[in-house]
């Protein structure tokens, strides 16, 4: 044991510059930021390539938690100091929820160039609340089906009944976010999101536990994709742009579709908190984030890359082509947006999501 | 002695504000939480059971006590079977003067950051990775073996990890082993084998327990391993309490799961004590 303390004392010892040195950079660097921001948001606010230059320009330090589920989020804000939170990443389908909470301030559309933004996705059903803006769009994508085109036939990935096809025993991985596998299910069923109900539920469960026997991955965004990158899966049901456009170089045979049963689309929309003390800060971050610039890094974000909401977006034709720039209209028009659900049939779904865990 | 008492006293304390702030105080914190409801995604002030009714009321919850208790129970044979051979041969095969260096070497990994270590793991489990490639390449295997994301795979990541703990504690009890036991015991014609089943097993069962103890804890209540090489394709109690917070922050339910877990870590603790109390008093 004396050696061990003593390996940590020398390891110590010799951390010890790197670890001041940190410490002093971290120093600095609040010192030169006046200001914090804080955000909550997905993981795909989090790049610094995105962030940076707004840092930078407005001499600010943007604080982020991440979170994957917005209706986690609300309750976290709910749960928190008023002031605590400057901005709301969000879905557009919680928007209404989260104003009906209060959680929202409202929004000049004059500050942002709604113009700009693709028709499909500027929604005033989601967006609006009673004619007032609470929620400008900032990036899309599909919840779908991606995949290892060298190993999955064509014709099988046309359709999601590839899930529960014995020839990919084993060879599936599912994103651990209910919601979103619930609706997917659903869809394979003939079932729009809107229709799932309590009275259906229990079939759309009978047929999630059906293709437990084809699984072999359930995990976070994380996991999913280093099964995908590792081979330990061939399938991802749940994925879509945002889990192999970031793989594509390595492996170009990644990747993703919107099958026949038609998809998910997800619009994530950016808001200010109705109790942060900095909503002039703030409304510059949202404005930035909504600006061609900031749509260009935010679209290209490590985290997961997604269609900007901007159609005048700074992206090269090649980071066009992989977002599949072209395609977005035919997606959209074959793709559902996403859904969510009162507490009591969220919480069947919770209780339906354990046991096809368990199963 | 008065004077004395409270210095005592003042020696005591720090370690008392830190067990009462940091143990005491959350430990109550999740208990009151854990009698309080959860609804419309708030948690209401009202003394309640229902959370413990709840779990109780769910299979596939029990079922992940279950599925913990197993993972962990088999984690803990296999650590304390490769660890005792490794810390016997480290306290009296190994020359003393390189015992030091085969502690470092035995503890190397413990430097690694556990979430690395687990992602390592997958890499050399994978379809692609280190094993699944060499058995192709060889032609053993026409297609890769399922090695990762599956409870083998949890067992063995976890059995990694803890076998270095388990070796530590057992070397520590082995080399307290006063050597002329053995001396002796050989001297009166005892063979090798019973010198080991009559002194230095019996001898070495504290460090044993002890460790074993220390990897039920931590073993049983991991997220990471569990979730990284598991796969989630089954429910352990950390996955399930992660669930309720992580996907709906219900706060009362995740501390009436987590009490649950605690009370049989506490269970398990006791039986622990209470062996190596009898074995101590049964000791002349």
């Amino acid at each position: 044991m004396k050696t061990s303390l003593a390996s940590r004392g020398a390891a110590l010892r010799a951390t010890g510059p790197v670890l001041a040195a940190i410490a002093v950079s971290a120093f600095a660097f609040t010192a030169s930021a006046t200001e914090d921001l804080n955000v909550i948001g997905w993981c795909d606010i989090t790049d610094p390539e995105l962030n940076g230059p707004f840092e930078e320009a407005f001499d600010v330090r943007i604080n982020i938690k991440t979170h994957e589920d917005p209706a986690v989020a609300q309750t976290i804000i709910e749960q928190s100091a008023p002031g605590d939170w400057d901005v709301f990443h969000t879905d557009a389908t919680l928007v209404a929820t989260h104003v009906e909470a209060g959680l929202l301030a409202e929004l000049d559309p004059a500050d942002f160039p709604l113009d700009d933004i693709f028709p499909q996705v500027l929604r005033r059903d989601l967006h609006f609340v009673d004619g007032k803006l609470y929620a400008v769009p900032d990036v899309f994508g599909w919840n779908t089906v991606a995949y290892n085109s060298e190993r999955v036939d064509a014709e099988d990935i046309a359709s999601y009944d590839i899930a529960w096809n014995p020839k990919y025993e084993g060879r599936i991985a599912v994103w651990d976010f209910y919601v979103q596998i619930v609706q997917n299910v659903g869809l394979a069923m003939g079932l729009a999101p809107d229709e799932i109900t309590m009275d259906n539920l229990a079939d759309v469960e009978a047929r999630l536990l059906a293709m437990k026997q084809n699984v072999g991955v359930i995990g976070d965004i994380a996991t999913i994709q280093t099964a995908l990158a590792t081979g330990d899966a061939d399938i991802v049901l749940g994925g879509g742009q945002w889990i192999v456009t970031g793989l594509q170089e390595e492996n170009p045979a990644l990747d993703w579709i919107v099958p026949e049963e038609g998809g998910i689309f997800y619009l994530e929309s950016v808001g200010i908190v109705a109790s942060s003390e900095k909503k002039e800060l703030a409304n510059e971050y949202v404005k930035y984030l909504i600006g061609a610039a900031g749509q260009g890094r935010f679209a290209m974000n490590s985290c997961g890359m997604a269609m900007p909401a901007n159609s005048k977006a700074e992206l090269t034709d090649e980071e066009r082509a992989l977002l599949r720039w072209e395609l977005k209209d035919t997606f959209l028009e074959d793709s559902h947006i996403n859904h969510y659900y009162d507490q009591e049939l969220d919480m069947a779904m919770i209780d339906a999501w354990a046991r096809f865990l368990q199963h | 002695m008065p004077g004395r008492d409270s210095r005592g006293w003042g020696y005591v304390l720090p370690a008392l504000a830190w067990t009462l702030a940091f143990f005491v105080l959350p430990f109550l914190l999740m208990a009151c939480y854990s009698l309080w409801r959860f609804d419309a995604g708030k948690v209401q002030h009202v003394w309640t059971y229902e959370n413990y009714e709840a779990f109780i009321a769910r299979p596939h919850f029990l079922q992940a006590l279950v599925n913990s208790l197993e993972v962990t129970a088999l984690t803990v044979v296999l650590s304390v079977l490769l660890a005792y051979p490794l810390a016997w041969i480290l306290a009296f095969r190994v020359p003393r003067h390189l015992q030091k260096i085969a502690l470092v070497l035995a503890v190397l990994p413990f430097w690694t950051s556990y979430l690395v270590r687990s992602y390592s793991w997958l890499l050399v489990l994978s379809d692609r990775g280190i094993v699944n490639s060499a058995l192709l390449a060889a032609g053993i295997v026409e297609t890769p073996l399922e090695l990762a994301h599956n409870r083998g795979a949890t067992v063995l990541g976890f059995t990694h990890f803890f076998t270095m703990l388990l070796t530590l504690t057992i070397f520590a009890s082995l080399v307290q082993i006063n050597p002329h036991y053995h001396a002796a015991a050989a001297d009166l014609g005892a063979s090798r084998l019973r010198i080991f089943l009559r002194i230095t097993l019996p001898l070495s069962l504290p460090g044993v327990v002890v460790g074993a103890f220390l990897t039920f804890v931590v073993a049983v209540g991991d997220f990471v391993t569990p979730q990284i090489l598991g796969g989630g394709t089954e429910l352990l109690m950390p996955q399930a309490i992660m669930l309720q917070i992580s996907r709906y922050v219900n706060l009362p339910m995740a501390s009436a799961m987590s009490l649950v877990l605690m009370a049989v870590v506490s269970l398990v603790f006791f039986a622990c004590a209470r062996w190596l109390r009898v074995r101590s008093q049964a000791s002349p």
